[in-house]
């Protein structure tokens, strides 16, 4: 039983590494531009489609198609930002919220009209490889996955901890007055930012593809999911998304053990519920903004 | 003296707007008319609904089509399964929103803004999966088919489509007088005061979680009734149309769209946008995708442009006329 119980275990942290990727853009996105992002998931949705269809056509395996997300992604998120984002800044909260539904309907439509609701799946080359922990194994996708998630997750901290750019960032999700004040370029900030976010959930989305499926309605599914992870672990705190993005990953990974993998999306919406109703400021204890 | 002249020509004048509506369908026979005209009032329904609590309490619900896919289900499937009377159905469908709005209401209104919409969203998706996984009860993502049984007003079955014109019309003016009973009530006054600003509203002694449950409730109702009109005319739903985003967006779309917080408003935008948008559907019913775009790129487009909506154009008119 104790097996069982640690091989579960692993499996939800090995998932819930993928989910910390894919949720701290979001964490970043409301951090500093205070934007209420609910098209976030459907950007990945899209990312999903490309890995799809790069697949598709050159027969790429998962690693090197990297290095095409990463920097098509970066620009989808800097023209997303110059083009709708920076026009919505100085806008009353509900307009964004509203804005952004719309923007996500659009995307969801957008999908539909181009690839329809068929359901497709992204290959990775490690289908069919396990590793033998204890009594049961594990599929190789999820472990090489999770590293690959960690490296980047640990890449994108370091980066906001050590760079001029990073710092430049942080004190403009503390304080953007001050940060104006001090000389920062508010509006590169906010371009860099949200350049970043949609990159690292484009890689996330990746990573997350092979052991999911693709399809126009992933999206809203994701963008709730990385709303849970972040509201778990304090908005706008990074850690606070490796921390909900293992949590939520736990709960899915037991859930669908013991009840069944239909479940298991439920069980998550339904912690979430729960926190909002007893811990409305998150695990962590941050202050959430209203 | 004026005034009241003012006010019984108005009052002549709706009730003029009522009886063209009631003798519209003998005079125009046209199926296509009848068909537009009930989406039209269904549409009222459901955007008087949203505009009680985004227009007037500003608070953006994107799971209202929780109330309107219980409306649905509820009243079909205990016909399906228990053979119980549909309108016995649609008494427990409202019902059991009203129970449930209070419920969702009671830890959802504790959040502000963005946590609100959020955690509504994800309570919609929360009974889309349950409606899906229950495949037992529910018949899970394959929807459920109401069989016709002849003309029948206790079955809900009709040929025509001349009665559920009716039924659509008289639940869409009772829609409409809910929210003018509102507008004019301390409770309407109550909500802009939580639109505008909740910890003044709070400050000055309004119980604003209890007031906003209120709206909820009386939006929960309106949905499960639009719900139960669209089961026994279209026949057939699933769970991505009865708990999908897209039902609780078209009604903030629409609200929007005429004018968020107003009586005519949802009115204005339903009849602007509805056809337009049906006759989009039709004419593109091969490309699927295409309304969602639609619907998304409009909505992105008013928030931009005119957040106000049409009927802020049509005071700008009036206004112009008197000068």
């Amino acid at each position: 039983m104790e097996g069982v119980f640690l091989q579960i275990l692993l499996r939800g942290v090995l998932v819930g590494g993928v989910y910390a990727l894919l949720s701290v853009g979001l964490t970043l996105i409301f951090g500093v531009l205070d934007i209420p992002h609910f098209a976030y998931g459907d950007i990945m949705m899209l990312a999903m489609y490309t890995c799809f269809w790069l697949q598709f056509f050159t027969n790429m395996p998962l690693f090197p198609l990297l290095s095409i997300i990463f920097p098509l992604y970066l620009l989808v998120g800097f023209i997303i930002y110059r083009v709708i984002v920076s026009r919505l800044m100085e806008k009353p909260a509900l307009s964004k919220i509203l804005f952004m539904v719309g923007l996500s309907l659009f995307l969801q439509g957008l999908a539909l009209f181009l690839w329809s609701a068929d359901t497709r799946f992204v290959k990775s080359e490690l289908e069919g490889l396990y590793v033998t922990i204890g009594e049961g194994k594990i599929s190789l996708t999820y472990i090489v996955n999770f590293i690959a998630a960690m490296v980047f997750f640990l890449g994108f901290y370091i980066w906001l901890q050590r760079t001029f750019m990073g710092k430049a960032i942080r004190a403009s999700a503390q304080n953007r007055e001050l940060a104006l004040a001090t000389g920062i370029n508010i509006q590169k900030v906010f371009l860099i930012s949200f350049g970043i976010a949609t990159a690292m959930s484009a890689v996330g989305a990746t990573l997350f593809a092979p052991t999911y499926y693709v399809g126009p309605f992933v999206g809203i599914e994701l963008t709730l999911k990385s709303f849970m992870i972040i509201v778990l672990g304090g908005l706008g705190s990074v850690e606070g998304a490796l921390i909900g993005g293992l949590i939520i990953g736990i709960v899915e990974a037991f859930s669908s053990y013991f009840l069944s993998s239909e479940v298991k999306e439920l069980a998550a919406l339904i912690i979430f519920m729960g926190i909002l109703l007893f811990r409305p400021k998150g695990l962590l204890g941050k202050e959430v903004k209203e | 003296m004026m005034g009241n002249k003012l006010v019984s020509g108005e009052k002549n004048y709706w009730l003029i707007v009522l009886v063209v509506l009631v003798i519209l369908p003998f005079v125009a026979h046209s199926p296509l008319l009848h068909h537009l005209a009930i989406l039209v009032f269904l549409h009222i329904i459901i955007s008087e609904a949203w505009n009680l609590i985004g227009g007037y309490a500003g608070q953006i619900s994107l799971g209202n089509a929780v109330f309107f896919g219980l409306g649905a289900y509820i009243p079909a499937l205990l016909y399906l399964k228990l053979g119980v009377n549909l309108w016995i159905g649609l008494l427990i469908g409202i019902a059991v929103s009203v129970g449930l709005s209070v419920v969702i209401g009671y830890i959802c209104f504790r959040l502000h803004g963005v946590f609100f919409a959020f955690a509504t969203l994800a309570v919609a998706e929360v009974f889309k999966l349950i409606f899906i996984i229950r495949k037992d009860i529910t018949q899970g993502p394959m929807g459920i088919t109401l069989p016709y049984r002849g003309e029948s007003i206790l079955e809900m079955s009709f040929a025509s489509k001349l009665p559920y014109y009716y039924l659509a019309l008289t639940f869409s003016i009772l829609s409409i007088l809910t929210v003018y009973c509102v507008s004019k009530s301390k409770l309407g006054y109550y909500l802009l005061a939580i639109r505008e600003d909740e910890t003044a509203a709070k400050s000055i002694g309004v119980n604003t979680v209890f007031v906003k449950i209120i709206a909820f409730i009386l939006s929960a109702i309106l949905n499960s009734i639009a719900g139960f009109l669209y089961i026994t005319y279209i026949r057939y739903i699933d769970p991505y149309v009865a708990f999908g985003l897209n039902i609780s967006l078209i009604q903030a779309l629409l609200t929007i769209m005429g004018g968020a917080g107003t009586v005519w408003g949802p009115v204005l935008g339903t009849l602007v946008l509805i056809p337009l948008l049906e006759l989009f559907r039709v004419y593109f019913a091969t490309l699927s995708g295409v309304n969602y775009m639609l619907h998304g790129l409009l909505l992105m487009v008013i928030i931009l442009l005119r957040p106000q909506g049409i009927i802020s154009l049509v005071e700008g008119f009036k206004r112009w006329l008197k000068s």
